[in-house]
């Protein structure tokens, strides 16, 4: 399967700890003890784990991070008693305190679902040794939403698909792997819209499969959504008209002094996809790193007017 | 037609929803559907097959769970209190989660400890859980005096239970 059009790859696995109430039934005094007791533990087990109070990070930090997809909006939003276990190159984060007292979560570039699960795997059994996961053997892994039950996973991934998107297709698409058990979400996961079109892939059923089988699923799908995605490519990659959208985006991006958040991520997405195509050399990787610099919190600039000009510099800077 | 839930009034309001796959329809009267708070869109399908009559009956039931959860918040948020609250309240859980994965068991990993552990009997069968569950809810309401709700519920629990005796000829 070509993979070139997939951003990353995330297994999320939410997790408690056995007749604790979960956090939005804990006092503050409770969850520091919890973030203690989690993080004391983490840490001994694996010394390359950061600890980030997340009630010590400013609006901006939670947001550069949620930007980074490391943690989600609501864990940056709701700060209180939470806390963050980051690894150094940032492919482990482990959320404390969000919905769940623990949510694993791990990270690949491009496509690279056993090897992100293997690692959810080798975390989730150290930790469960220590610190003992709610479990029941018909209901799985036992969750604050009645929906995560079971295997507890989620396994993502961040896929280009401007073929799809541009003509349509996708919503087809979306409404057919519902019905597979999977969801289409945007950027940022439940409730975000895509921007770019950038879809986040992911499997809906937690029970009644085991791990491997969701991840088979999820493969199958994506393959079928790769097939068509290229169909359309194939048909269209060729003409001047979508040619021209691409060089006209790439110019633009080469020349503009001022942009804004929304106009770069869509002329970013059309510059990937000539890249995607061989029509432009690029590299991706570094184009998939300046789709995250270039975001309002990333740019760490609190003028509207001054982000717009830092991002158009970035990027000019960038391309080059 | 008459309202899936109440089965009292007229049904206007038609819902269909799929599920991995699973299409379930549902008619209710606009009673019903006010109830459900079909418009929230925060709402997960656990609360979304909350049924009206649980949510509405539980205000009253003073079953606590340890982390102090009763029924009633539950299905206010839709969302469980702490672990064992899916122990504690395992009987008015299980129809609804039979609603949103058809009673699925779990068959993924495990912890360690678990591991060399036999597997569980399967969960009893819908039948038998509607009627503990019904019987339940008779018990609450003529706790409450509530003799209307009584009889009705009675008169379920008998129907299920003819039900039941046909199925085995």
């Amino acid at each position: 399967m070509n993979s070139n059009n997939i951003l990353s790859t995330r297994i999320r696995f939410a997790r408690n700890l056995e007749s604790t109430p979960f956090p939005a039934k804990l006092t503050s005094e409770k969850k520091k003890e919890l973030l203690l007791k989690v993080k004391d533990t983490a840490k001994q087990l694996f010394p390359d784990l950061d600890y980030i109070d997340a009630m010590q990070l400013t609006t901006s930090q939670a947001g550069s991070l949620m930007e980074e997809r490391l943690i989600s909006p609501e864990f940056a939003n709701n700060r209180e008693g939470a806390g963050l276990l980051l690894s150094k190159d940032k492919s482990t984060a482990i959320m404390l305190n969000e919905e769940d007292h623990l949510r694993i979560q791990t990270f690949e570039k491009g496509y690279a679902l056993d090897k992100a699960f293997k690692r959810a795997v080798e975390t989730d059994e150290a930790l469960d040794e220590k610190l003992s996961f709610a479990f029941n053997e018909n209901l799985g892994y036992l969750t604050h939403c009645p929906t995560n039950l079971g295997t507890g996973m989620r396994a993502s991934v961040l896929v280009h698909l401007p073929a799809l998107s541009g003509s349509g297709v996708i919503n087809k698409t979306i409404s057919l792997i519902g019905q597979y058990g999977f969801t289409v979400r945007g950027l940022y996961g439940e409730g975000t819209r895509s921007e770019g079109s950038l879809y986040q892939i992911s499997n809906q059923t937690s029970i009644g499969l085991t791990e491997d089988e969701i991840l088979e699923r999820l493969e199958e799908v994506l393959e079928k959504i790769q097939e068509n995605e290229t169909y359309l490519r194939e048909k269209l990659s060729a003409t001047p008209e979508i040619q021209d959208k691409i060089f006209r985006a790439y110019g633009i991006l080469l020349n503009a002094r001022i942009i804004s958040s929304k106009e770069a991520v869509a002329l970013l997405s059309k510059v990937r996809y000539g890249a995607e195509a061989g029509l432009l050399n690029l590299d991706l990787a570094n184009l998939d790193s300046l789709l995250i610099k270039i975001q309002p919190y990333n740019l760490n600039e609190e003028d509207p007017k001054q982000r717009d000009i830092k991002r158009a510099q970035i990027i000019r800077t960038s391309l080059c | 037609m008459l309202c899936e839930n109440c089965k009292k009034n007229n049904a206007t309001t038609y819902f269909k929803r799929n599920i991995n796959g699973n299409i379930q329809e549902v008619y209710l009267c606009s009673e019903c559907a006010a109830k459900l708070d079909l418009g929230g869109m925060s709402s997960t399908l656990f609360d979304f097959f909350m049924p009206t009559k649980l949510r509405v009956g539980t205000e009253k039931s003073h079953k606590t769970c340890t982390c102090g959860t009763t029924f009633y918040n539950i299905a206010k948020t839709g969302k469980v209190g702490c672990p064992d609250c899916y122990e504690t309240f395992k009987n008015e859980i299980a129809p609804i989660l039979r609603k949103i994965n058809g009673g699925k068991r779990h068959v993924g990993r495990q912890p360690r400890r678990f591991d060399r552990v036999a597997p569980a009997p399967r969960t009893e069968s819908p039948a038998e859980n509607t009627e503990e569950l019904l019987r339940n809810q008779l018990a609450e309401a003529i706790k409450a005096e509530n003799f209307e709700e009584a009889a009705m519920l009675r008169d379920k629990i008998k129907a299920l239970k003819e039900e039941k005796g046909n199925e085995q000829q």
